[in-house]
């Protein structure tokens, strides 16, 4: 009980809460300007592909605002089109802030071509967005983002990030309404989280199943089937999946239905 | 209802309905004695209108019929200590809230429902999703609930409210007519709904659309959390009810047969299911027609089947790590309590049984 208190005591005077307000008179007004417009995305690398993934729905409370806005975004291509793009980005929390986000990346990765003659590196890209949130960290941009392109080397890079900028290269992520239904799935299935090999040794020195990239037609089954299981128990997650793939050869980007409901 | 095994005991007949909680408080306040260990057949009975087992203690299988069991709900109430709702943690629960800890939850506030009358009778319908918060609690819930053979009830709100204040006043009713030796009239039960949630204020979360026919006419009603009530020839209820109810007043028309209304509805249902995060998964449909039996047309429509997974999930045996482990063999755990062995046919498993996702 008392680690329940602890975190919201409002002091050791105890206030009934239908006690009458002591300071009457004083009216407050408020204005919020962030919503919460539900939805998931799901992130997941490979030995030479990165995957991202978000659902198309936008929610205000228990209304569908739209079955068709996509969270996953081209950044730094040629057109509106975002051909010749070799970065992408997800956002997923509050859809205005997300659009604003990816508008201004996408300004920033094109300027940074147009002046220095080549594209920009997604670990380059990865700091930059960092440095965007982070001037915001006080009127933070209200959404979790996830980055995601092939590195020097041309391995899958991901990155995940908080509103205000902290963030970390990962194998995979998932973010947003049903974050915390997906991630669990994804420890156990893409890093083999909890999965040791059967009669490999006795008590501590049974061996655990070590993580090892994934072939891409795995990795999209993986997240047909975490966004299928997730509209399952999560109101705000349907209508259809959005996955985009971005391989040496280029990004495709490919659309499933889900349930509507 | 399961029948009771002929019992030996000297008694003639006694029974009570009663949660298991209620039981061990009755043993305690020594106001019924139950010999457990006489052959006292427990039935669990698993009746559709009520979707928790309710333990019946039973002496005699003759009495299991349904206007003695009402019976035995008066007979509870009588041996209880007090009756009625019990408030002796209100100013506890108030301290803690003021300090900072929050209510708990209750499941449901988001569903569809609606009722329809049409020339002969009746129709009302729901959907079958249960939330809490943005998880979906319950996939295919019924929301459809008993109040006598020719009044059903569909409720939205408060699941655990809706519940059982569907079964006491269906309790009531069916005394009630036993008393004055007619059937039931649904603007009885709809007084009784209204008068029960007055009383408490809006604190009993109950929104419920009363439908029925009775010697009177066709009777369609809604009655509201604070006891308003309304009576239309279609209606809707819920966090999808204005997604339902376009759907009424864009295609409702005033001389529908018993198919035109049970098809009105559940389209209503659909708008609610699809356009309402709060509603989802399938379509119950109860139909209550003049001087026919009611048909409760569970899951009459199924849009929103889950696919099948890509991936097979299943982990090979020894998965799972574990420290060490403890067998205790069957000899031992009777030393601790009682073993009954229970036949392996699957037919004799007594309540409903759990639908898991593959």
């Amino acid at each position: 009980m008392a680690s329940l208190m602890d975190h919201q005591a409002r002091g050791e005077t105890i206030g009934y809460s239908f006690s009458e307000h002591t300071a009457a008179g004083v009216k407050q007004h408020g204005f919020y300007p962030y919503t919460d417009n539900g939805g998931s995305t799901l992130g997941i690398t490979g030995s030479d592909f990165a995957i991202l993934a978000g659902d198309t729905r936008s929610t205000s409370g228990y209304n569908i605002n739209s079955r068709m806005v996509p969270k996953v975004f081209k950044i730094g291509g040629d057109d509106e089109t975002g051909e010749g793009a070799n970065i992408l980005l997800s956002v997923v929390g509050f859809a205005a802030d997300g659009n604003a986000l990816k508008e201004r990346l996408d300004a920033v990765v094109k300027m940074y071509k147009y002046q220095h003659g080549k594209p920009m590196s997604v670990s380059a890209c990865a700091q930059r967005l960092s440095t965007i949130l982070y001037q915001k960290r006080f009127f933070p941009y209200y959404v979790h983002a996830i980055l995601a392109g092939l590195d020097e080397e041309g391995k899958g890079a991901l990155y995940s990030y908080d509103p205000v900028g902290s963030y970390e290269r990962e194998q995979c992520r998932a973010a947003g309404a049903a974050a915390s239904l997906i991630m669990p799935f994804l420890d156990n299935q893409v890093n083999f989280k909890n999965q040791y090999i059967p009669g490999s040794g006795e008590g501590h020195a049974l061996e655990a199943k070590k993580p090892e990239p994934l072939p891409q037609e795995t990795v999209k089954a993986l997240v047909r089937d975490a966004f299928t299981s997730a509209v399952e128990r999560h109101i705000e997650v349907g209508d259809n999946l959005q996955m985009m793939i971005i391989t040496k050869d280029g990004i495709q980007e490919v659309y499933h239905p889900l349930k509507k409901d | 209802m399961p029948q009771a095994k002929t019992p030996s005991c000297g008694l003639e007949c006694l029974a009570a309905k009663a949660s298991t909680n209620r039981l061990r408080e009755l043993r305690h306040s020594k106001q019924l004695t139950l010999d457990f260990t006489s052959p006292i057949s427990l039935l669990l009975t698993s009746a559709t209108s009520l979707r928790q087992v309710s333990p019946f203690f039973c002496l005699q299988s003759d009495y299991s019929t349904p206007a003695f069991c009402s019976l035995l709900r008066l007979c509870t109430l009588r041996v209880a200590k007090m009756p009625g709702f019990d408030f002796s943690n209100y100013n506890r629960n108030a301290a803690l809230h003021a300090r900072g800890v929050p209510l708990p939850k209750a499941t449901s506030t988001g569903t569809t429902i609606v009722g329809c009358i049409y020339d002969n009778g009746v129709v009302i319908a729901a959907d079958t999703r249960a939330t809490s918060g943005p998880i979906v609690a319950d996939k295919n819930c019924e929301k459809l609930h008993y109040i006598a053979p020719k009044i059903w009830c569909a409720g939205a709100g408060t699941a655990a409210d809706t519940e059982f204040t569907t079964a006491l006043i269906s309790s009531n009713v069916e005394l009630h007519s036993l008393s004055t030796g007619r059937d039931p009239r649904v603007i009885t039960c709809m007084t009784m709904l209204k008068q029960h949630l007055f009383r408490y204020q809006g604190h009993i979360g109950a929104y419920l659309v009363v439908a029925g026919v009775d010697p009177t006419g066709v009777g369609l009603y809604t009655v509201h959390a604070h006891g308003s009530t309304d009576k239309l020839p279609y209606v809707t209820m819920g966090s999808g009810s204005l997604a339902a109810m376009s759907v009424f007043e864009s295609m409702w028309q005033p001389d529908l047969d018993k198919e035109g209304a049970i098809a009105l509805c559940s389209e209503a249902i659909k708008a609610g299911i699809f356009n309402d995060l709060g509603s989802g998964s399938n379509v119950d449909v109860c139909v209550i027609e003049k001087d026919k039996p009611t048909q409760l047309l569970r899951n009459y429509e199924r849009p929103n089947e889950r696919g099948q997974k890509e991936r097979n999930y299943r982990f090979p045996r020894g998965t799972t790590a574990w420290l060490n482990q403890k067998v205790i063999s069957k000899e031992d755990m009777k030393k601790l309590v009682t073993i009954e062995t229970m036949s392996g046919d699957d037919n004799l498993t007594v309540g409903e049984k759990m639908e898991v996702d593959a």
